[in-house]
Parts: structure tokens; C-alpha cells; sequence
């Protein structure tokens, strides 16, 4: 008897064990990743898919879309470019001519195509090779100012996004390379926590205003090109994020020190419109479908209102890694292929 | 030697077995406190109640190494014992199987090992745990078993 009895506390310990776990693991999705106090517009099918097309390599990344032209980056081959055209949806590719490629050290050179000339850049060298296809690209960049992130307003000017040694904050800068000047715009990010991690967000560049799109809060800043924001405020009501910071003195490093709530994970402008990939369901929303499909909410930032939303699916079991928007076309980057969607948008 | 004392060698093994991973995982753990609750404080199932947490489980590893080397509170500890490390394995496994990423905060060498592995190695524990418990003495019974 007394083995009999041993086994049973043994399977309700067991249970109770594994019960208090799974509870918790519950309790804790539902706080991440729930909120009823909005809700969203789903119109029916706005977003229908067109094509497929297989590019090979799970490396790319959106470089430029211009004149019915795909331009892709790739992470692994810095110089590769592969250009997908649309009308016929033929692939090629070049490899852009940077002579003195070789003598610097990079951590993570970026492309950007824009008015017909790729920008190769690395900001923690820092360089910006510049020049059109038929011509040799060259370092623009003869300061040491470096920065995380970049978004071209012309051949001459960037916005740039900078920690500050000094001051252990990032701040944007408008970067003029004719002049060889950087002029940081104080303030541009609004500080809630440590000025660093939470003001953490996503740049696009878009109608001569930079968009500035917060990871834990929900406002994102319309920048113009002499450093005057407005704030607009996504659907989420999450204002305050709630990053906690640790400073590990041992070590010396600042660090999360909880899994803040991500409200917006992507972002990508076109023209007056606005596209956020937000990691949060709202009111009446399926919780299967963030396991399903990205939530990508669409905003006027002329009008900074709200106006509907829709979902990108995954493929082949995958989430759209990255995506854009030009005119009434959506391009998304999942695993080894391109997509092309057809996105129906007010006028 | 007879069975009774046989049988009391093996769960005095465990317990011993038990009391030093307790002991090593919960010093390690103490010695770099600051290090893992940050790490708690990342994991997705516990984020909110890493304060908390953090500090229990610590507790609770020392205290369960304390009533393992007692006779008369061996046969509770050993079944206390066996339900953290069947909530450990929970974690673990939940963490595997529905979490983007993976914070590992177990403490000393435990933490090298691959996720699989470690799998594996609190499967163990916990047979060892339910072994012991199914052979230790009933503490309130213990002295008529002691005479015998």
C-alpha cells in the first residue's frame, strides 16, 4: 500500500509542478501580447498575391524599388546587387564598383538604390560609397561620424542615428556631406527611460519627412528636413514603455533587464502613407493570427489618423522578413523568395 | 546487508547526489546574482516576476539541500525535490517549443549544456528524485522502521 500511495503524491506533485509552469507561461502571453482597449478595421481582402518569385538566398533585403525595378541587398555579399524587374519579372544582377572596398574594416555595410545611385555604407567605420552604376563609387564620408542607421533626403544630405559618447544617448543627426557636417538635433527622440533603449525604433524616409517609428511605445515622429517633428500616435494605447534597465556592475554593461512590450516591430513609408507591422492584438482579434500572419496597420501621417489594417501571411511557414509599399503594390521578402501583392489603397 | 539497509544506502546516495547540484546551481547562482536576474527578467514566461523569482529559487534550492540531509525530512525534500525539477523541465521544454528565443539562467557548468541535453539531464534528476522518494522511510513511521 505504501508504494501505491507514493506513486500517487508523486503524479499530483508531478501535475501541480507542470500545471503552475504552463499557467504562468499563459499568463504571460496573454500580458505581452493583448490588448482590448482598441480595436481594428479589417476590410475584406484588400491584399491579394500576384506573384512568387524565387531569389535563392535568404540574405536579401530591400535596397530600392525604382523605375519598375527591384533593387535587393544582400547581408553576406555587400557588393552583390540582385535587380528584379517587374515587367517582366527577370532577374539580374551587378556587382557594384567600389575600388577601395578593401581597406576598411566593416561590421554591417548596407545599399541603398535611390535616384539612380546606389549609396554603400557602413557606419561604424565609418563610409558612404556613392555613384551610379556605370561609374566608380566613392567614399563620400571623410569625418569620423559614425552612426547605426541612415536614410538618404538627397545626393548631399542624410538623416543619420548616432549613439553620443558623451552623453550614452541616441540622437538624429542631419548629416551634409558637401560641407563635411553633422548637426545633431537634440531632442528629435523623446527620452521616457535611459534615452538609449527606449527610444530604440525604426527610420523611412518618405514625401521629404522622416519617419521615426518608436519599438516600445505607441507614437511614432514626423521629422522634416530642418529637424521640426509632430507626433503621431498608432492605435495601440501603450504610451509609456515599459523597459526596465540593468546595470550589471561586475561587468560593466548596461542592459534589458525584462522583456519589454514591443508594439511596432516594422515599419515602411510610401508617399503620405505609413505601415506598421504591430506585435499586439486588439479587441475581438483571433490570437492565432500572430502566429499566422503579420498585423500590418495603415496610417495617414499627413492626417496622422488611423486607417485600416490587414494581414500579410506567412509563407512557407515563414514571416514576412521585410516588406514595402510603392503605389498599389506590396513587396514582401519571406525565406528565399520575393512576393508580389496587389494592396488596394484609398485615394 | 539486508534490504532495509540497502534501500537506505541508495536514497541516502540520491539525497547526496541531489544536495551537491542544488548546492552548486544555487552558488552559482548567488555569486552572479545581478547576471541572472536580468536573465530571468528577459525570459518570456517570467519577465514580471523576476524580482520574485529569482530569489525563491535560490531559497528553495538551499532549503530543499537542507531537509535532504536529515532522515526524518528526507522522504518530503525528496519529493519537493522532484516537483521543482518537474517545473524546471517544464519551463525548458515550453521555452523549446513556443518561445522565439531562449534565456538559459540555470546556473554554473549546467548552463554549457545544449538544450537537448539539458533536457535529458533533469529527466534523470527527476527518476532519481522519484526513486528516492518511493524508497526513503515514511517520516512519521521512521522509528518503528529504525527498530526493525
Amino acid at each position: 500500500m505504501k508504494i501505491f500511495s507514493r506513486i500517487l503524491s508523486l503524479i499530483v506533485v508531478g501535475f501541480l509542478g507542470i500545471l503552475t509552469v504552463v499557467i504562468l507561461f499563459f499568463m504571460s502571453e496573454k500580458e505581452m501580447h493583448r490588448n482590448n482597449a482598441f480595436i481594428r478595421r479589417y476590410p475584406h481582402h484588400p491584399l491579394n498575391i500576384r506573384d512568387t518569385i524565387n531569389i535563392k538566398y535568404d540574405s536579401y533585403y530591400f535596397a530600392g524599388i525604382e523605375n519598375d525595378t527591384i533593387y535587393l541587398g544582400n547581408t553576406t555579399a555587400p557588393l552583390f546587387v540582385l535587380k528584379v524587374s517587374l515587367t517582366n519579372k527577370d532577374t539580374s544582377h551587378v556587382l557594384l564598383n567600389v575600388p577601395d572596398f578593401k581597406n576598411y574594416q566593416y561590421v554591417n555595410p548596407r545599399v541603398q538604390f535611390r535616384n539612380s545611385k546606389y549609396y554603400l555604407y557602413d557606419g561604424s567605420v565609418p563610409v558612404i560609397f556613392s555613384g551610379s552604376f556605370d561609374s566608380k563609387l566613392k567614399n563620400a564620408l571623410n569625418q569620423k561620424i559614425y552612426f547605426d542607421r541612415l536614410q538618404i533626403i538627397d545626393s548631399n544630405r542624410f538623416w543619420i542615428r548616432s549613439r553620443l559618447t558623451q552623453s550614452n544617448q541616441l540622437e538624429l543627426g542631419l548629416l551634409d556631406i558637401k560641407n563635411q557636417r553633422v548637426t545633431f538635433h537634440k531632442k528629435l527622440l523623446t527620452r521616457q527611460i535611459d534615452g538609449f533603449f527606449d527610444v530604440d525604433g525604426i527610420m523611412s524616409f518618405s514625401n521629404n519627412s522622416l519617419l521615426y517609428i518608436y519599438f516600445y511605445r505607441n507614437n511614432y515622429q514626423i521629422i522634416n528636413n530642418q529637424g521640426d517633428f509632430e507626433i503621431g500616435n498608432t492605435i495601440d494605447t501603450l504610451s509609456q514603455s515599459n523597459i526596465k534597465i540593468a546595470y550589471n556592475k561586475k561587468r560593466g554593461r548596461r542592459k534589458l533587464a525584462n522583456q519589454p512590450t514591443l508594439v511596432n516591430l516594422k515599419g515602411t513609408t510610401w508617399e503620405k502613407y505609413l505601415f506598421i507591422n504591430s506585435d499586439r492584438l486588439g479587441k475581438y482579434e483571433p490570437a492565432e493570427m500572430l502566429r499566422e500572419a503579420s498585423i500590418i496597420d495603415v496610417y495617414d501621417f499627413k492626417e496622422k489618423s488611423y486607417e485600416f489594417s490587414f494581414y500579410l501571411y506567412d509563407h512557407f511557414d515563414k514571416k514576412a522578413r521585410e516588406f514595402r509599399v510603392v503605389k498599389s503594390r506590396l513587396y514582401a521578402l519571406y525565406d528565399n523568395y520575393l512576393t508580389i501583392h496587389h494592396l488596394d489603397l484609398p485615394d | 546487508m539486508n534490504r532495509s539497509k540497502f534501500k537506505f544506502l541508495v536514497v541516502k546516495a540520491i539525497s547526496f547526489i541531489i544536495i551537491a547540484i542544488f548546492i552548486y546551481t544555487a552558488t552559482s547562482k548567488l555569486l552572479d546574482f545581478e547576471q541572472f536576474r536580468i536573465q530571468l527578467g528577459q525570459s518570456p514566461l517570467l519577465s514580471s516576476f523576476a524580482d520574485f523569482v529569482s530569489i525563491a529559487i535560490i531559497l528553495l534550492e538551499f532549503l530543499l539541500s537542507f531537509t535532504l540531509i536529515f532522515h526524518f525530512t528526507r522522504s518530503i525534500g525528496l519529493l519537493l525535490s522532484y516537483g521543482l525539477l518537474t517545473m524546471f523541465t517544464t519551463y525548458i521544454f515550453i521555452i523549446l517549443k513556443y518561445s522565439d528565443y531562449i534565456p538559459c539562467s540555470c546556473g554554473g557548468v549546467i548552463e554549457k549544456l545544449s538544450w537537448e541535453e539539458h533536457l535529458l539531464f533533469n529527466l534523470g534528476v527527476i527518476i532519481l528524485c522519484a526513486w528516492g522518494f518511493i524508497l526513503s522511510k515514511d517520516p512519521i513511521h521512521f522509528d518503528r522502521y529504525n527498530k526493525a
